[in-house]
């Protein structure tokens, strides 16, 4: 019992912030907005999707600089890995975006940057995985699929860090032409927004375990030594 | 209820939560392949 709180608490905590954020993120009294009303509750569900997509590219771009300075395999199997539980993360945004968008702006797709952008960004890395899938030797896959995962990060600075902030218009908060509502956030706000980023980049470490795991087994079962 | 758009956030939500279970669904799916084939191997 005490083996399993000693190598899993971090996974328990994961949970309980995510339950804390769903529990305080419809408890709290937020500031009620013109049009957007309590459905900027939303903060804490749908911001977080793409905070977390974030954090998971930005742990594969890691781990593939791992894999070019050191030739080990091991970090390009996180790597694939981190990749895909990102772009479930990613994925989740758009479909949770596009919903609140719905609601708010009229229609699931509005041409606003952040958008378009944020689309761009998940086909940056739809295609590392294509180029991965064509190249079957594997030191060969994971040195070009690094080189091209730090082109995909850059892509991803560039397309929802720097382009929607330069553009005019947006209809994102803090994005060009928009008020940033994220620094007159309140405290209170603040205080279930971070735990729940949190929360889901554990959940997404977890997931992405579960997924090396498993491709160490398929690798395993594939070449038997 | 239509004033609020609370349920905005619940239909947000309830996306998130069936999103994580979908996933969790198709990761059980490859491993149970995998438990198989590993059974079929050592037959």
């Amino acid at each position: 019992m005490s083996d399993f709180f000693k190598n899993n608490w971090w996974k328990l905590l994961g949970v309980l912030l995510i339950l804390y954020s769903i529990i305080a993120g419809f408890l709290i009294e937020v500031p009620d907005l013109p049009v957007i009303r309590q459905s900027i509750r939303n903060l804490f569900f749908h911001v977080v999707m793409w905070f977390s997509m974030m954090v998971m590219f930005g742990t594969s771009l890691v781990r593939s600089l791992r894999y070019l300075s050191s030739f080990e395999l091991k970090h390009d199997v996180v790597a694939i890995q981190s990749v895909n539980v990102g772009l479930f993360f990613g994925i989740l945004g758009i479909v949770t975006g596009m919903i609140w968008a719905n609601f708010t702006w009229g229609a699931p797709w509005v041409n606003d940057p952040q958008l378009n952008g944020a689309a761009l960004t998940i086909l940056a890395y739809f295609a590392y995985l294509v180029l991965r899938r064509s190249i079957d030797e594997e030191h060969k896959r994971a040195r070009i699929a690094a080189v091209y995962n730090i082109f995909a990060f850059v892509m991803l600075v560039v397309f929802i860090g720097i382009l929607p902030r330069l553009a005019d218009g947006s209809l994102h908060p803090g994005k060009g032409g928009s008020p940033m509502t994220v620094t007159n956030l309140d405290s209170m706000m603040r205080m279930v927004f971070y735990p729940a980023i949190i929360g889901w980049i554990i959940i997404g470490f977890w997931i992405t375990g579960i997924r090396v795991k498993m491709a160490n087994i398929r690798q395993h079962l594939d070449n038997p030594e | 209820m239509e004033e609020t758009k609370i349920f905005v956030v619940i239909a947000v939500l309830s996306t998130v939560l069936i999103g994580l279970a979908s996933y969790l669904f198709w990761l059980d799916r490859r491993v149970s392949k995998m438990e198989k084939e590993i059974k079929n191997n050592q037959n």
